[in-house]
């Protein structure tokens, strides 16, 4: 097998950023999702002063951090919907397949350029940390974690969405299925506590992807955890090359 | 006959079955360096398959293909810029600047071997003005491909498949859908490339194909069941009186 050709890589990342910093869609997906998480955080504050026994960790930035694992639930779908639906509806698809970028070296510029707009959404999140440290807040390293947490997990969406980007042309379809098998992953955790087989439901537990966040959470970065997440990334890859190159030579 | 020219593109037995519908039963196709070789037949023949099998998009269920001598399908490295492919739809990003695709297209299709003479910048805008120049659309290079017509948006594809300067352009109905202007320039362009190029070339216009073309190969039901030798040596004075005997005949044997 050829090695991969990082400058192949990042020509086809440059595009893709390119395609979707001159389009809409990160914009005002980061307008919405700002939004909706400085209500949620204007809410939380407030919540917050009228009960002065619980810490801003908890009151506050763990319940921020839940809701942006919760929104990149629809986001990450969106995002990736057009990674290999678009490509194939447009058959743009066969340019690269007969350029010199194997399939893993364009599975991995699109997974690096989806994750880049998700940072960049993430960005705007800055601001209530920044907020909360002007008024005295400094538990830095929970803040950390969380982040940590955050950005492996969505990175995790954001795998199964080019996956089932990878197997449609159609965008909407990408994005449904996505978005369900992504609620289905979730919901595994709850699925867990009636499965009356132990080890069957403690099995059922582990796949879920938010089971592994709540260490995050609490500001404790396991390697258990960060194993999981990164196998589960590498498994979805391995899938989505799979199955683009079922169609190649 | 005999043949001065190398064997460009070999095709031995080649199989492909589509869920149970067989596409290529057993095509067996020759084709000379420096051939403008048209591929006939009615739809559904299989032309679109063995060309896009050709470009190393589709994988064959068996047989084999060879290019001038070298079976390259192992590594998209190989092949990337020996064989230029044009579907009929032409993959373009409609998002981008006319320039800015052509230079992303030729920085993909770079093998070891190109990038190490293309290593400047400077030589690599050079590439792209050339073909910008030889499709005579220099003029267009900085606008939106988005917001081109169809016979432009074709020349921009086609500059795009000579920045690399693949041996083999492999072009999939080129002029279809075109403007009358458009599609004499698009056929001029595409005489001009077989000087130094080896072309395969579909179309439906029978006319288009015998000015076109110094090679056609009729393919039915998936296989190669006509081929004429070189122009003005073998080529039919009527085509399509030829093509629809040699259909009828085809399917005549079939039902028997």
């Amino acid at each position: 097998m050829r090695k991969m050709h990082l400058h192949l890589t990042n020509i086809l990342l440059k595009k893709e950023l390119y395609s979707y910093f001159t389009s809409p869609l990160p914009y005002l997906l980061a307008c919405i999702f700002i939004f909706l998480l400085g209500w949620n955080f204007f809410h939380s504050l407030v919540t917050s002063k009228e009960d002065q026994m619980v810490s801003l960790s908890n009151s506050v930035i763990i319940p921020i951090f839940g809701n942006i694992n919760f929104l990149f639930l629809f986001i990450a779908p969106l995002l990736t919907m057009r990674s290999f639906a678009e490509e194939k509806r447009d058959q743009t698809i066969e340019l690269l397949f007969t350029s010199s970028l194997t399939d893993l070296e364009i599975i991995v510029a699109k997974y690096l350029a989806v994750i880049s707009v998700t940072l960049f959404i993430l960005l705007f999140t800055t601001i209530f940390p920044i907020i909360l440290a002007l008024s005295g807040y400094n538990d830095w390293p929970i803040i950390f974690s969380n982040y940590l947490g955050t950005i492996i997990n969505i990175a995790c969406y954001l795998a199964v969405g080019i996956l089932i980007s990878s197997c449609t042309q159609n965008q909407i379809l990408s994005a449904l299925i996505s978005f369900a098998l992504l609620v289905f992953l979730l919901l595994l955790a709850h699925s867990s506590n009636i499965i009356s087989n132990f080890s069957l439901g403690q099995m059922v537990a582990y796949l879920s992807l938010s089971n592994h966040l709540w260490a995050f959470s609490a500001g404790a970065i396991n390697s258990s955890d960060l194993i999981y997440y990164f196998s589960f990334i590498i498994f979805i890859i391995f899938l989505t090359h799979r199955s683009l190159s079922r169609r190649k030579w | 006959m005999e043949h001065d020219q190398k064997v460009a593109v070999l095709i031995q037995n080649l199989h492909k079955n589509y869920s149970g519908n067989m596409a290529l039963r057993g095509l067996n196709l020759e084709i000379y360096d420096g051939e403008i070789h048209g591929l006939l037949g009615p739809n559904g023949a299989g032309k679109s398959t063995t060309m896009k099998i050709l470009a190393g998009i589709t994988a064959p269920t068996s047989g084999e293909i060879f290019l001038w001598g070298k079976n390259p399908y192992a590594n998209p490295n190989d092949r990337s810029n020996l064989i230029g492919y044009l579907p009929e739809n032409p993959p373009l990003y409609l998002d981008m600047r006319v320039k800015d695709f052509l230079l992303f297209n030729l920085r993909i299709h770079c093998n070891q071997a190109l990038a190490q003479t293309l290593a400047k910048k400077q030589q690599q805008y050079d590439v792209v003005a050339a073909a910008l120049e030889k499709l005579q659309i220099t003029d267009i290079a900085k606008r939106l491909i988005g917001n081109l017509s169809k016979g432009y948006r074709q020349r921009v594809a086609l500059a795009a498949l000579l920045v690399f300067s693949p041996k083999l352009l492999i072009l999939d109905e080129p002029t279809v859908g075109l403007d009358p202007l458009s599609l004499i320039e698009i056929r001029n362009i595409i005489k001009s490339l077989a000087k130094e190029h080896t072309i395969i070339f579909t179309s439906h216009q029978l006319a288009e194909v015998s000015s076109i073309c110094s090679a056609i190969t009729i393919i039915h039901h998936g296989r190669a069941v006509w081929k004429t030798e070189l122009k003005g040596e073998g080529m039919p004075t009527n085509l399509e009186q030829k093509f629809l005997e040699v259909i009828h005949a085809e399917n005549a044997s079939t039902s028997n």
